[in-house]
């Protein structure tokens, strides 16, 4: 068969999220305040659509949208086959940027930074951030003959995230794991890796889909029974740069799934 | 499947599956599609608070699910679980839309000559500015959706609204130019033309204003026609 990566560019990429958390939801004035300054980014992302919040009543099935209330502001740049390219979103406490067309981080980043840094200002001070994360959707496709499946061709035998039994597979299989790791530069705080992987038929191409999805998250350091305190002052100082350092994790996490020629192959 | 103890904590749990699930049998696009018409007399004599939901909230129901699935992206389990939820949804990424807005998108692949004769290239800038004028009008006039949309050759986007009481047609072209043509009854098709700077604020403009009087004079004809 032959293994390769299937991303949008030059890479495995298929979209990647960029998340600041905020401690509480958005008010109505915050969302006016967000619409009052997207001329900043407006041209970048024409397309503007609003969300209301989500009623769903008690001890009934019925699901309705609150007109009145707006959880999500979301502006986008659309690609020509109708996916989002770019997009910039106000959600309930959150801040998301989505990357449909992920090219190169040296690329990316300078752009994500500009839009997320100016939109992180809009935010009231007594709002703090509580948690950066960033997921990344990778796609690997293999063709051939469907039998001839053989997961050693993409991923890392012996890897300490990936089961073993998969590589006596052809058919079908997922495998999802999750965990946490205290660090403490610059101060102490808790990462959260989670993985799935996912290998599909993919009718369409006639092909093999093994889809990976990587996400990280930076939160609050947590004693253990007494809670979180809050995310330290250093790390909310860090800023835009906590992406910077969940990147490298999440290329650590990634070159220790994939083997080491298709790790060569999308640059890790 | 949960526990309903606040609304808040419904809200943080309410899953894509569960807005799935919950959907009837009856509300799809080909219904929709179907009973565009019949709609509005339903609403005004209807026959119980569930067949009104039914029939209106279609759109609602679409743009709930994409945000239930929008909601639940990275988000940490509050027992401070590293469990990864199930990635059935989130692997794909679907962009859940509205029939009507993933009409409006099939026109981002029509490239010069998309007819075989000749046609243009549909602008993305009247793409955006059809998607962007039918998201302010869902939220302000919900129930009154237009019919449908279709690209025109020379590379403008419409949509239309009719009925018994009239029909009225708004165009977006790639230069900021919006325009609309309406008739109501028997009177001549009249036309209204102008350039809207910012695509965010149509709904300023004077054909937003126009539909509006259309579609209220729409809703007032076809329920004199029920009561009769």
């Amino acid at each position: 068969m032959e293994y390769r990566p299937a991303g949008r560019s030059a890479n495995a990429l298929q979209r990647v999220v960029f998340i600041v958390e905020f401690s509480k939801e958005f008010s109505k004035t915050d969302f006016e305040q967000f619409e009052k300054n997207s001329g900043t980014w407006r041209h970048d992302f024409p397309r503007r659509s609003v969300t209301n919040a989500i009623l769903l009543q008690p001890g009934s099935n019925r699901v309705t949208v609150d007109e009145n209330r707006i959880a999500g502001l979301s502006y986008e740049a659309l690609m020509r086959d109708g996916s989002v390219e770019f997009g910039l979103r106000f959600d309930e406490n959150r801040i998301l940027f989505l990357v449909g067309e992920y090219t190169a981080w040296a690329e990316i980043w300078p752009r994500v930074s500009n839009h997320l840094k100016v939109a992180m200002e809009l935010v009231p001070s007594d709002n703090p951030v509580v948690s950066f994360a960033i997921e990344y959707a990778d796609l690997f496709r293999a063709t051939g003959n469907y039998f001839d499946f053989d997961a050693r061709c993409l991923l890392r035998f012996n890897s300490q995230y990936v089961p073993s039994h998969i590589f006596e597979r052809t058919e079908n299989f997922h495998f999802h794991t999750g965990f946490f790791q205290t660090l403490d530069d610059p101060a102490q705080h808790r990462v959260l890796t989670r993985i799935n992987a996912d290998l599909r038929d993919n009718e369409e191409e006639r092909s093999r889909d093994l889809s990976i999805v990587l996400f990280h998250q930076i939160s609050s350091h947590r004693e253990p029974w007494g809670g979180e305190a809050g995310l330290s002052e250093k790390i909310i100082d860090r800023g835009l740069d906590n992406f910077v350092a969940l990147h490298e994790i999440d290329k650590a996490a990634l070159k220790e799934i994939l083997n080491d020629e298709i790790s060569g192959r999308i640059g890790l | 499947m949960f526990d309903c103890t606040s609304e808040s904590q419904v809200k943080q749990l309410l899953s894509i599956t569960d807005v799935v699930e919950k959907r009837p049998s009856t509300l799809n696009d080909v219904y929709t599609a179907e009973n565009w018409h019949r709609d509005f007399l339903d609403i005004s004599d209807s026959s119980g608070p569930h067949r009104l939901y039914v029939n209106i909230k279609i759109a609602d129901f679409q743009r709930a699910t994409n945000q239930a699935s929008l909601r639940r992206l990275g988000r940490t389990a509050p027992n401070a679980t590293a469990t990864p939820e199930t990635r059935l949804m989130s692997n794909r990424y679907p962009d859940v839309v509205t029939k009507l807005e993933a009409r409006i998108k099939e026109f981002l692949s029509y490239t010069e000559d998309w007819d075989g004769e000749g046609a243009k290239e549909i602008p993305m800038t009247a793409i955006y500015m059809s998607l962007n004028f039918l998201d302010e009008f869902r939220r302000r006039f919900s129930g009154d959706e237009p019919r449908g949309a279709a690209p025109s050759p020379d590379g403008e986007v419409a949509l239309y609204w009719h009925g018994p009481a009239g029909y009225a047609e708004v165009n977006f072209d790639g230069g900021g130019g919006l325009s609309m043509c309406w008739s109501v009854g028997d009177e001549e098709l009249q036309l209204i033309e102008e350039k809207v700077e910012d695509g965010a604020e149509l709904v300023t403009s004077h054909v937003w204003a126009t539909l509006s009087e259309f579609l209220g004079q729409s809703r007032g004809e076809e329920t004199m026609q029920r009561v009769l």
